[in-house]
């Protein structure tokens, strides 16, 4: 085109009708002569006059394919997205800016074949996105393959003696996902498509449209002189469609256009939050406690049993209790534990240090608490301990005879305490008898720290029973 | 229950969140977009109570792939555009992330990494997917990546993170391990003021009528431009976005007297908590060691590196992976020797033997 | 569906007049020829026929005949997927309520 011609084109189109909404430094536009993807694209901008939106907060995201090519020819903020991934590109700006108006426009290879999974939750996470699938029966950007909505039997260039795949029904996949708004409709029905769009993009919810159109690309591959003669022939514009007329997608047999569903999105549960019951709890159960320098340099702490003990609460109690003993302590918490949540090996390692904690885990503990003999006999056995180590068990789980062959230098202290905490209270309170235990063998922080840091660290309601096992813990004697 | 104590103990996962919070200030959106994996789940937790809290958007995606995407289209509405994940659905994000870089939207991506390939070790550390941060994507994009090595410095680096892709427009990758996901600390939560926002024309929603495509375009109206001339133009953009500026925002950490050591351990994220333990050790004994931690892993700090090069020493790239970024130290290390301490995933080296190969190294020399 | 049949939008059908109508074409934008003759098979006054004069590109775009028959319906520049023609309006005249009736059984 010479830049004069090209000038005069550009004067003329500007006082086109649709002109605000054309993009026109990308006319004229790539598809082939005959296609009614632009059509669409017309209906679409007639849909948004009517409706007087106003086009800046508008936007189209389209995917991969000649229908995803709209977005590029509108103009309107556009996003021109990957292969399948537009309903979740438009999702991201409709979370983003609930005030816009967003519509995805795509093929139905795009949307149905390899965004089907992205449909399918559109439809779920009910989102005011209103979708335009333009179904084309295949893939025709790249030479026409066969999609999920080729007919079966006819021929496509990876299905040369006729698809044997059975299409799917866009619409009857829309309906049961939960769309609120589902249509059928033609570019070969423009008006009644203005009709769907406009109702459409009323509906506050997900909104679906079928639009069948045809290809050129499939009409040379199967012999059919004109898609769109069948369309205007089969077709029947229904105003109440009954179930049957779901089915009635098969353009060789009849075609129902209408809207299948236009219900009101559903009312959404409000968003309730959780009022942190933790909070009241502390005010109701508090203890005052005084921080200190702690002295303490550098301290390896495990706590290790059977998953379902309350081992990394344990870990996080002592944690929480050093922070409230010494603000200028340094520590780590880390833990492991198996896949599982209850039954399987599960340990907590704690370093305090006085300078900033480097290598996150316990290699040889100063302090260690058995719940369970589960983590050493998945050692082989062996427990590790420091030579001047203190070790506290839980004698009613422990295997003693684990411990028979440490150093005489270490420590060991022993207490039923899932015994005490079943008798008692529950068996899930017997990391805090260990706890109260400890607080009273070893010294090492404070029993106001621990008691505050427990009220943090357990599940809202049952303060009083844990600081009451505590209590138990720290008051046991051996009778 | 005193509350002078300032600090809160917080998991690295958490501190995301709470990293996020602080970039968005009181006004902006935050858009979190992801889908449960291990051990990345925890930060979709704190995220779906505090950020609904605070007027964003919280969405449990149906797959890595929209979240990604989600992300992306937040991005350009001005919102801070994030989602987390682990390595295989960081695998799945690859596209995702190239397509961000390509349409300039801002996202930030966090991978908490696991032991790999395909599922791997859910619930133990690994270092693998450094290279893939870095290659991921078909094509070239530019690229960073940022690698806190504990939960403070988590939170620090989210904030840098959501900074660093507003002001280029690209998606940035915040990449801990499972260990730091996972491991508390007690941390302070900083005033930190609210990050700038990018320019309005880059913002869809506020009639500048934008069109963003992943094809090829033009750089003023990114209308799409299919030659090879518009390519050469693009990516060359895109690429100096990062490259003009690669100086500002390579960051890295030496301890110990890098200058005159006989041995630098070069390492990342929970690893340099190990080394860092093996280099007091080992300056304790009077050996020549000095470790070099990488904050930014890309850009890789190659002036850097080039500079130490002026000696003859031995590079010890400590990582939890086959030797991903030995790679890229040993482009730049051209009289000394390069050589890789790893492990293929699950736990970090302890300092002992880190210790120990250090001292390998130190008789070798003698 | 009240919008299959055009709503005619530009009549005025109380007062019984109908609108004068322009019609441009954008010679460069059309791809008509054999594969594409819409707006001249849609349009209900038949104002259009195939031309025979190549444009740039090789196709061969619609000419007028009895512009002055165009009531404006929109309908060729609703179909046109390549936008390179459209109508406005540029005038009104009156006629008869049959021939409304007659126009709207047209469409």
């Amino acid at each position: 085109m010479t830049t004069d011609q090209s000038e005069e084109s550009n004067m003329e189109i500007n006082q086109h009708p649709y002109a605000d909404l054309l993009r026109k430094e990308m006319m004229p536009n790539i598809w082939c002569s005959s296609c009614r993807i632009g059509r669409i694209k017309n209906t679409f901008i007639e849909a948004i006059q009517q409706l007087g939106y106003d086009p800046d907060k508008c936007v189209v995201v389209s995917g991969i394919g000649c229908s995803s090519r709209i977005a590029g020819y509108l103009n309107l903020d556009s996003i021109h997205a990957t292969h399948g991934r537009a309903i979740p590109t438009a999702l991201g700006v409709k979370l983003a800016n609930p005030e816009l108006k967003v519509c995805v426009m795509g093929g139905d290879g795009d949307i149905l074949g390899i965004g089907g999974n992205h449909f399918l939750a559109l439809g779920r996470h009910g989102h005011d996105i209103n979708v335009f699938c333009m179904n084309n029966f295949g893939y025709s950007m790249t030479g026409f393959q066969h999609g999920p909505t080729t007919p079966l039997g006819a021929r496509t260039i990876t299905t040369s003696s006729g698809s044997p795949y059975v299409p799917i029904n866009p619409v009857a996949v829309a309906l049961a996902a939960g769309y609120t708004f589902v249509a059928r409709s033609t570019s070969s029905h423009p008006y009644h498509l203005i009709d769907c769009m406009i109702s459409a993009m009323k509906n506050r919810g997900p909104s679906f449209i079928e639009i069948l159109i045809p290809c050129m690309l499939y009409e040379r591959r199967n012999k059919i002189k004109s898609l769109e003669a069948i369309f205007l022939e089969k077709a029947k514009i229904k105003e109440t469609l009954s179930e049957e007329d779901i089915n009635q997608g098969d353009f060789m047999k009849g075609i129902s256009l209408g809207i299948f569903r236009d219900a009101p999105v559903r009312e959404r549960p409000r968003l309730s939050l959780v009022k942190s019951t933790k909070k009241t709890a502390a005010k109701k159960f508090r203890i005052s406690f005084k921080s200190r320098a702690s002295g303490i340099k550098y301290m390896q702490i495990r706590m290790e049993g059977t998953g379902g003990q309350g081992i990394v609460q344990g870990g996080k109690t002592l944690i929480l209790a050093a922070m409230n003993m010494d603000p200028k302590l340094n520590s780590t918490l880390t833990k492991r534990y198996g896949p599982e949540m209850k039954g399987g090996s599960c340990l907590t390692d704690v370093l305090l240090s006085s300078q900033p904690v480097d290598y996150p885990f316990v290699e040889v503990p100063d302090l260690l608490m058995m719940m369970s003999d589960i983590v050493a006999k998945e050692r082989g056995g062996k427990v590790i301990i420091s030579d001047k180590g203190t070790i506290v068990v839980d004698e009613s789980m422990v295997d003693l005879r684990l411990l028979r062959n440490l150093p005489k230098t270490v420590k060991v202290f022993k207490i039923p305490a899932t015994q005490i905490a079943r008798e008692n209270f529950r068996v899930v309170v017997a990391n805090n008898v260990l706890m109260g235990f400890v607080c009273k063998v070893t010294s090492i922080i404070d029993k106001n720290c621990l008691k505050a840091a427990i009220l943090k660290a357990a599940p809202p309601g049952t303060e009083e029973m844990n600081l009451a096992a505590f209590e138990r813990g720290y008051k046991f004697r051996k009778s | 229950m005193s509350d002078d104590n300032q600090r809160t103990l917080l998991t690295g996962n958490d501190a995301v969140v709470e990293g996020l919070c602080c970039a968005a200030g009181n006004k902006r959106r935050i858009v979190y977009a992801g889908y449960p994996i291990t051990p990345a789940s925890e930060i979709a937790t704190r995220a779906s109570v505090i950020i609904p809290r605070r007027g964003g958007a919280f969405i449990q995606m149906e797959d890595e792939i929209g979240s990604i995407q989600a992300a992306a289209g937040a991005g350009l509405t001005g919102a801070i555009a994030v989602t987390a994940t682990s390595g295989p659905g960081f695998s799945l994000m690859s596209e995702g992330l190239g397509f961000a870089a390509m349409i300039e939207s801002p996202v930030v991506c966090i991978n908490v990494q696991r032991g790999g390939p395909s599922t791997g070790m859910p619930t133990w550390m690994g270092q693998g997917d450094m290279m893939q941060a870095r290659w991921g994507t078909h094509g070239d994009r530019p690229v960073i990546v940022l690698v806190p090595n504990s939960v403070q410095e988590t939170l620090l680096l989210t904030y840098e993170a959501c900074k660093l892709s507003q002001k280029y427009l690209i998606p940035v990758a915040l990449m801990l391990d499972e260990i730091i996901g996972h491991m508390e600390e007690p941390i302070t939560i900083p005033e930190l003021p609210p990050i700038p926002s990018a320019p309005d024309v880059e913002i869809i929603g506020k009639g500048h009528r934008l069109h963003r495509t992943g094809l090829t375009h033009d750089l003023e109206m990114h209308l799409p431009r299919i030659n090879p001339d518009a390519q050469e133009k693009l990516v060359r953009y895109l690429l100096d976005k990062i490259k003009k500026d690669a100086k500002k925002i390579v960051r890295y950490e030496s301890f110990g007297a890098v200058e005159d050591a006989e041995v630098i351990i070069i390492c990342y994220g929970s690893e340099s908590r190990s080394v860092r333990a093996a280099v007091k050790q080992a300056r304790k004994k009077k050996l020549k060691v000095a470790m070099v931690r990488l904050i930014t892993a890309w850009p890789f700090p190659k002036d850097f590196i080039r500079k130490l090069d002026k000696k003859k020493r031995v590079y010890l790239v400590a990582e939890i992976n086959a030797g991903q970024m030995r790679i890229e130290v040993e482009r730049y290390i051209k009289n000394g020797t390069v050589q890789g301490l790893n492990l293929m995933g699950g736990r970090i080296h302890t300092p002992g033997e880190i210790l120990e190969a250090i001292e390998e190294r130190m008789s070798d020399d003698n | 569906m009240k919008h299959e049949v055009s709503p005619a939008r530009y009549w005025n059908i109380k007062e019984c007049t109908i609108p004068v109508g322009k019609v441009t074409i954008i010679a460069n934008f059309c791809k008509g020829g054999d594969d594409c003759d819409e707006c001249i098979r849609f349009c209900p006054e038949k104002v259009l026929v195939r031309g025979t004069v190549p444009n740039e590109r090789g196709y061969f775009p619609p000419v007028l005949v009895e512009e002055e028959k165009c009531t404006v319906c929109g309908r060729c520049q609703l179909y046109c997927s390549e936008n390179a023609i459209f109508v406005q309006k540029i005038g009104e005249r009156t006629v008869t309520p049959e021939e409304i009736v007659v126009r709207e059984e047209n469409f």
